[in-house]
């Protein structure tokens, strides 16, 4: 299957540390491909680095095919790679519905002057960022809360309100930097359930995660990283079998989750 | 229902705007009124950039300035028709906002504050000593009065009602905005920067619009002020002239229009008020600010949500 994500030789220092250390991976269309590794093994930073937030020192990110370059956050994000972040980011002063019309990709967006002196554009473009917004809110099954401000929204809400945030914006690519992190049991069950949605949905998914139960369930292929490199990628049973894998992360984690 | 509400309290607001010069006798105070008015379009302007987004702005007194100049300077110097120098004036806002919001909106926010602030600098530099074109220190005299149908603005009275009327379309534009994509993408600025590059949004945009627009009503207003007082001098357009319209955003309340009325209202006019206390006047204004931004944080404007949510706790149980 044709990958929607290439990522090669992708290298990056922060003073002396190799935070990312000639890293190559390739998501395929409409997997869930997950990432996983210790603390600090580099994993956020090779989010940043696919989203633009930060500029590797060498290497390449290919996206549909095509550089990126020094494309910047928003101008990749409007090619289609949405993403969340390991600590939550919303617009804490704006209402559940607010934050997801003003991330709302629509087909009529009107510039300033056009807002203040047609009525009836402003209304139009106000009523499909709404109704679009609402779908989604619908979707991840948070539309009882539109009007509430986010500030108040328990954390799991918080979380997924993000991943709606993400899908408003119709990307290709979905980046979830630690999604479970901080969710109860049934939660998490609300998560995977909408990240299998957006699987079925052909968005492909690119999932920072610890929780083993969420990786080994959802997971089509799995990436191990450590202290930036990667060590081992394949299919959910590799990487359980796989041997430098578990010295380096999954032995203790297991023992601890089987305890 | 909250529509409505809306809706009489700003019916009962411009009926007692409009009844207010009746209950007025002082010339003097009729000028002040109508300052005040000036005053409230150019916290409007402000809000788009620090209400809304949140950065700091400390280019309105140069703003206001460059708008009083250019229409102060054309019908004096050419002998323009005043209307003429006023939407020359709106055009030097916006053509400012752009030259200087353009790269510096671009770079990260305290770009744009240091810019604002040498503009400021700068701008006062070349009223005082551009004296062949601005009269230096000397100031503009003899700026002809404004007229409507025949009536004279130098009329303080009609000033007033024709500054309203103003006033009105600048609230109604910034209510469009306030509550349109542009305004709450603003506040998402505000809120996280970083998530609303991630959302596909190119924020310099919204801030240089923002920008150019706010600098539009601080230029107008500029030109209405200088057609008000029929002079204008280049000391009146500095650094406290500037604080003295962050302080009304503050204490009215950041990013909301009744904020920006009520803080133009109070800090206009409550130094007036406080002229006995002779040359303390100014220090007892300012430990007034302090202790009322202590205890409303939030501003005049945010004064109903707190009642109303005291008021829910105190009832919640039942
Ligand atoms: N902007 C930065 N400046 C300096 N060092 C950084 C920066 N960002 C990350 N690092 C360092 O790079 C390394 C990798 O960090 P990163 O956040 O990518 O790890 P991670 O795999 O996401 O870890 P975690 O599981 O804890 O989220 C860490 O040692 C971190 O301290
Ligand atoms: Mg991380």
């Amino acid at each position: 299957m044709e990958d929607i994500l290439r990522v090669e030789n992708l290298s990056k220092q922060f003073g002396g540390l190799k935070a990312v250390d000639q890293f190559s991976m390739n998501v395929q269309r409409n997997a869930i491909h997950a990432l996983i590794g210790p603390n600090g093994a580099g994993k956020t930073t090779i989010t940043n680095l696919i989203c633009g937030e930060i500029q590797q020192d060498s290497g390449e990110i290919l996206f549909q095919g095509e550089s990126l370059g020094t494309l910047k956050v928003f101008e990749r994000a409007r090619k289609g790679i949405g993403r969340t972040y390991q600590n939550i980011r919303l617009f804490d002063t704006l209402t559940v519905l607010e934050n997801m019309t003003v991330a709302a990709k629509v087909e009529h967006s009107y510039g300033m002057l056009r807002t203040i002196f047609s009525y009836k554009s402003s209304q139009m473009e106000k009523k499909e960022r709404r109704d679009k917004a609402m779908d989604i809110l619908k979707y991840i099954g948070l539309e009882h809360l539109a009007n509430e401000h986010v500030r108040g929204l328990p954390y799991g809400n918080r979380k997924i309100l993000e991943i709606g945030r993400a899908l408003v914006t119709e990307p290709s690519l979905l980046l979830l930097d630690e999604p479970a992190a901080g969710l109860n049991p049934s939660e998490r069950r609300r998560l995977m359930d909408i990240i299998y949605k957006i699987h079925e949905d052909q968005i492909s998914v690119f999932m920072i995660e610890h929780n083993m139960d969420v990786i080994m369930t959802i997971s089509d292929r799995i990436t191990v990283l450590n202290f930036g490199k990667k060590i081992a990628e394949g299919t959910p049973k590799e990487i359980q079998n796989n041997e430098e894998v578990i010295t380096a992360y999954l032995g203790n984690r297991f023992k601890k989750q089987g305890a | 229902m909250k529509k409505n509400t809306r809706l009489i309290t700003m019916l009962i607001c411009l009926a007692a705007a409009l009844l207010l010069p009746l209950g007025i006798s002082s010339h003097y105070n009729q000028v002040l009124l109508n300052q005040t008015v000036v005053y409230i379009i150019v916290a409007l302007g402000l809000n788009f950039t620090m209400g809304l987004s949140g950065s700091f702005d400390f280019s309105t007194a140069a703003i206001f300035g460059l708008g009083s100049y250019t229409t102060g300077l054309l019908t004096t110097k050419l002998g323009i028709n005043p209307w003429i120098g006023v939407v020359a004036a709106i055009g030097m806002g916006a053509v400012v906002g752009l030259v200087l919001g353009f790269p510096s909106l671009r770079l990260r926010g305290i770009y744009f504050v240091l810019a604002t602030l040498g503009f400021l600098e700068i701008v006062r530099q070349l009223l005082s000593n551009m004296t062949w074109l601005t009269g230096g220190t000397n100031g503009v005299a003899n700026i002809p009065a404004l007229e409507i149908f025949g009536f004279s603005l130098g009329e303080s009275r009609n000033f007033y009602y024709v500054a309203l009327l103003f006033l009105v379309i600048g609230i109604a534009i910034s209510y469009r905005i306030i509550y349109s994509k542009w305004g709450r993408t603003l506040i998402a600025i505000k809120d996280n920067e970083i998530a609303v590059d991630g959302c596909g949004i190119d924020k310099a945009s919204f801030k240089i619009k923002a920008y150019i627009i706010g600098s539009c009503f601080t230029a107008f207003a500029g030109s209405l002020n200088a057609h008000l007082f029929q002079f204008i001098h280049p000391a009146d357009f500095t650094f406290d002239f500037t604080v003295r319209f962050i302080m009304m955003l503050m204490l009215g309340g950041l990013g909301t229009i009744p904020g920006c009325v009520i803080g133009g209202i109070v800090v206009t006019i409550l130094p007036e008020m406080l002229k006995f206390l002779g040359e303390y006047y100014w220090l007892a204004f300012s430990a007034l600010m302090l202790v009322m931004m202590m205890f409303i944080p939030y501003g005049f404007a945010s004064i109903p949500d707190v009642i109303r949510k005291k008021v829910k706790r105190a009832g919640g149980k039942d």
